[in-house]
């Protein structure tokens, strides 16, 4: 199936398959991969990326076309992941993606970064990811995250600055 | 560091990401020729935008931003795409080093002849979807 995305939602919420399929074809791997660098287990940021897939098969008439259908599935995954870490947090479960990262050949400078990121808060780990990894504009990010743009901007600014106080062996305050 | 600094630097995950509309890029590029805690400021943002993706690989992946990127309505303020002046070239090659942006070039120009594709990660979501 093809058309646009607005169209495949409108498909989704006529209960189309197909319109689902190609949805998926188009954003499962950038869902999963950042759900990936959120939560750092591959089986969660599968599992985060399906639920996200799943609201938007039983939710897509409540999508009203105010943004961009990339901007509401990432709003959608981001809260996904949101869930998942908090339920993580009361089991205390090891990260499996630190363990996978250090037994690479070369995977001493990604270990570093993923340790760093691991110790921002859950806003800044965000906001980094969005900004620098998945590239969305400043307007995409504020509507994922439900802030205004102006903020996005100053906050992400503070982010990778706190980023990259830790990756020179500071603390990442102020 | 003054309040013209704390503006540009606030500008610098916009236009590394590519999303900064012509006047923003323009206004960093000129400043960073001027003003060296700036220019390194530029320098270490673009190399830890590096290593996330070097991370991205070390997980098995491409970053997410080389999937195919239509343009969204919220980006339609800052579509328009211009080139950079030959004073905004300079300034990068400056900040960054040449075979940086050598580097950077190329992989621009594979990315818009559709010669680099982002991999996938084959993951059968629906699959698992009852539905």
């Amino acid at each position: 199936m093809t058309g646009t995305d607005e169209q495949l939602i409108e498909g989704i919420a006529g209960g189309s398959e197909a319109a689902l399929r190609t949805l998926e074809q188009r954003y499962a791997d950038r869902l999963y991969r950042y759900a990936l660098c959120r939560l750092g287990h591959a089986d969660e940021a599968r599992d985060a990326a399906q639920d996200t897939l799943l609201a938007v098969w039983t939710g897509a008439d409540g999508f009203e076309g105010d943004s961009s259908v990339s901007t509401w599935l990432f709003g959608i995954c981001r809260n996904k992941v949101g869930d998942r870490l908090r339920r993580r947090r009361a089991r205390e479960e090891p990260l499996e993606l630190a363990q996978a990262l250090a037994r690479l050949d070369h995977g001493e400078d990604a270990l570093q970064l993923w340790q760093c990121l691991s110790q921002l808060s859950d806003d800044d780990h965000d906001l980094v990811l969005l900004v620098l990894y998945c590239g969305f504009s400043q307007q995409q990010v504020a509507r994922i995250i439900g802030i205004p743009a102006g903020t996005v901007k100053s906050r992400t600014h503070y982010a990778r600055r706190r980023l990259q106080r830790l990756m020179d062996g500071g603390d990442g305050g102020g | 560091m003054d309040n013209l600094c704390d503006e540009v630097q606030q500008l610098i995950p916009w236009v590394l990401n590519g999303t900064a509309g012509v006047a923003d890029q323009r206004a960093l590029h000129r400043h960073i020729v001027e003003c060296a805690e700036c220019r390194r400021e530029f320098g270490r943002a673009m190399i830890l935008q590096r290593r996330l993706e070097t991370l991205g690989r070390a997980l098995g992946d491409m970053p997410c931003e080389e999937a195919d990127r239509a343009p969204d309505a919220e980006d339609a303020q800052d579509a328009q795409s211009q080139g950079l002046s030959e004073r905004d070239v300079v300034a990068i090659v400056e900040t960054v080093g040449l075979p940086v942006v050598v580097a950077a070039g190329l992989r621009l120009v594979a990315r818009v002849r559709g010669l680099q594709r982002p991999s996938r990660v084959e993951i059968p979501l629906v699959e698992c979807i009852e539905l």
